[in-house]
């Protein structure tokens, strides 16, 4: 996740404002500057930092936290589940996945 | 031109989305005559595109390569259901495109002796995949929609000109004396609703990954499905959410350029994928992520965990790595200043949620049901399975190939006429969000989406009983939530909309998904774990009908047309010409 914007050394291009994919950030008129504007909804993307001329834009490599499948009411069907045996069954349309 | 503070722009042909597919229609629609082209994205213009972000590595057919061989290989790991007859004309063409990009100033990794770099694609057992090489600035498919971008922004003269609208939002297909005739969205930034008219509509979009797990997939959100499904065309395999696997805490997922090295362990760092599939752990992913949900079942996982620390493993992909996708290597940096280095032992590891990879139904000139209203990019439904270099391949196939039917269209069409009226309506619609003051969130929204549909029973084990649950729940998001989306400003305006469509795919997929009574690649009923060809070797179209409820048809695939089936054997390939 986008960790700073060194205000000191932003040039006020714009770069980063315009690669963002999330909108998270904001070239401020008045001032600018890159602002972070909406930082939770970065995607940890780094197109910010390459794009900075001058090395003041600095991401996270930590995402934020996300919905994973087994944190979630895990639903998992009754059917047990079977280790699968050949490469035709796997790859010709024969047992499908994991049955 | 503007009417009741929505500005207006006239185009004969209105694109919508910025990556491989979008740029190559533009490109190749303005080749072929058309003079005044519109490119329109939520994002930047390219620059926040999903091929932009992508690593660059594209399955190309080279000269020395069979065709015929790598399309049986295909259909057979997407279990029939691909659409045969448009993969007979990627296939065959794509030399074609590799030496346009090579003109463009596009340059793919060479051996000493010269001839091309290449790599295989995880679960096809022939294709091969080229490599983009770091240089000028910019690596992997930077690099290309970079050189891509420049073609689009040199017109060969003032007449035939594409003009770019980055951060506009398109919110609603523009429909009159059947078919497409503009659309109307709105600024990301200052919330102004804009209107294209236009002699035809490209959809040249991503496809809905619901914001999972899986990395730079956040605005994937199935804003062409939903699009075109309320346009009244067809879309289909919506039955198909691909998972891939990842680290869960960062950015990174290496098993593509891992396809042969790498492995996949359990908690007591055992390999287990030598019980599930011959390939083991270069199977393709769908094995691994219901491999992953089976060891769950029996306790042995989570976490899980991927290797690559083993020799030439680290090695080949280091080099690789060191070369693709814009981010990759500044990233593997950032994770070494923090003291993880993904090739010095097994690094925490859990499925993801990559993409739904259904889309809309066409013609192999790429035209859905709705004259004037093509589909490009991963917007297009042509096969349900998930592939290294292959969504490339198939955005620039159909980008180049939607950009000349579309063209030819326009030069044959007469004028739509306007209807203020219809884009005012449209308009009014796009804001509402922003007049719901107190209504629902996006992100609480969302994030209840994701707890319905990302179980492992809904989203890669399913079963009647899950499917079920989930779809009760997503029905309920859709009475009660998503008509009261609130915005309070146009960076949450955009959210909403894409909180509404992500809401309104998922409620297809889980219909789809209750309907299918069989497994077929990543569609797995627990509750019908064998592939049924007798009953189900078919796509399952949906489209709204005019009330808004959905209607669903089945729709046999063409094997009597298709060079391969499941009762064919790979040494008795037909020619592929008899494909179409």
């Amino acid at each position: 996740m986008i960790d700073r914007i060194d205000e000191e050394l932003c040039l006020g291009c714009g770069n980063c404002d315009v690669c963002c994919p999330m909108d998270v950030i904001h070239l401020d008129p008045p001032s600018r500057k890159a602002k972070i504007r909406y930082r939770d909804d970065c995607m940890t993307c780094y197109n910010c930092e390459l794009t900075c001329p001058v090395g003041a834009v600095r991401v996270d490599p930590a995402r934020r936290e996300r919905t994973q499948a087994w944190e979630a009411d895990c639903a998992l069907g009754t059917g047990a589940l079977i280790a699968s045996g050949s490469d035709a069954d796997a790859n010709s349309g024969g047992e499908g996945g994991v049955s | 031109m503007d009417h009741d503070g929505i500005d207006v722009v006239d185009c004969d042909l209105l694109i919508v989305g910025s990556g491989f597919a979008g740029l190559w229609a533009a490109i190749s629609a303005r080749s072929k005559g058309v003079k005044r082209i519109a490119i329109a994205d939520k994002g930047a213009i390219s620059l926040t595109s999903q091929s932009k972000m992508a690593a660059g590595a594209t399955i190309f057919c080279l000269p020395q390569h069979r065709p015929d061989e790598w399309l049986d290989d295909m259909a057979r790991a997407n279990s029939y259901l691909s659409r045969q007859d448009i993969l007979s004309l990627i296939l065959e063409t794509s030399y074609s495109r590799l030496r346009k990009l090579e003109s463009w100033g596009i340059e793919y990794m060479r051996l000493p002796g010269g001839g091309y770099f290449t790599l295989p694609s995880r679960g096809f057992e022939r294709a091969r995949m080229l490599v983009v090489p770091k240089g000028s600035g910019s690596r992997g498919g930077s690099a290309v929609v970079r050189a891509m971008l420049r073609q689009v922004k040199a017109p060969p003269d003032f007449e035939h000109r594409v003009d770019l609208y980055p951060r506009k939002m398109i919110t609603g297909i523009m429909v009159r004396g059947g078919r497409a005739v503009g659309a109307v969205g709105v600024d990301r930034r200052t919330a102004e609703p804009i209107a294209f008219r236009s002699r035809a509509v490209i959809l040249a979009g991503a496809d809905c990954s619901f914001r999972g797990n899986y990395l730079c997939v956040d605005q994937v959100t199935g804003d062409a499905f939903k699009l075109a499904y309320d346009a009244g065309v067809r879309l289909n395999n919506m039955e198909f959410l691909v998972s891939n696997t990842g680290s869960p805490r960062y950015g990174f997922e290496g098993t593509g350029m891992a396809a042969r090295f790498a492995r996949f362990l359990d908690r007591d760092l055992q390999p287990f994928m030598k019980r599930y599939h011959p390939r083991a752990d270069s199977a393709e992913i769908r094995y691994i992520v219901q491999a992953m949900a089976d060891q769950l079942l029996q306790g042995n996982g989570p976490p899980f965990f991927f290797d690559m620390s083993s020799k030439p493993s680290s090695y080949i992909i280091h080099m690789l790595l060191d070369r693709i996708g814009n981010m990759v290597p500044l990233n593997l940096e950032r994770l070494r200043e923090t003291g993880v280095d993904v090739f010095r032992g097994p690094q925490e590891w859990v499925p993801a949620v990559h993409s739904l990879r259904g889309g809309i139904r066409t013609s192999t000139d790429c035209m859905s049901d709705l004259p004037g209203l093509f589909a490009a990019g991963l917007s297009q439904s042509v096969d349900p399975g998930l592939f290294n270099g292959w969504s490339s391949m198939r955005a620039m196939w159909s980008g180049e190939r939607s950009g000349e039917a579309a063209a030819g269209f326009v030069l044959s069409c007469d004028d739509a006429g306007r209807d203020p009226g219809e884009e005012k309506e449209l308009a009014r619609r796009a804001l509402a969000p922003l007049r719901c003051r107190g209504g629902s969130d996006p992100d609480g929204v969302c994030a209840a989406l994701q707890r319905a549909v990302f179980p492992y029973g809904v989203s890669v084990c399913k079963d009647a009983g899950s499917l079920s649950g989930a779809l009760r729940e997503v029905e309920r998001l859709r009475d009660e939530l998503v008509p009261a989306l609130s915005a309070e400003d146009p960076h949450q305006l955009v959210k909403a909309h894409e909180t509404a469509n992500m809401v309104a795919v998922a409620e297809l997929y889980l219909r789809v998904s209750l309907i299918r009574q069989e497994s077929r690649a990543d569609h797995f009923r627990v509750d019908f774990p064998s592939t049924d060809d007798e009953s189900w070797l078919a796509w399952i179209n949906v489209r709204r009908e005019p009330d808004g409820s959905a209607s669903f048809e089945r729709e046999d695939v063409p094997l009597d047309r298709y060079p391969f089936g499941p009762d064919l054997k790979s040494d008795r390939i037909r020619e592929v010409g008899a494909a179409r």
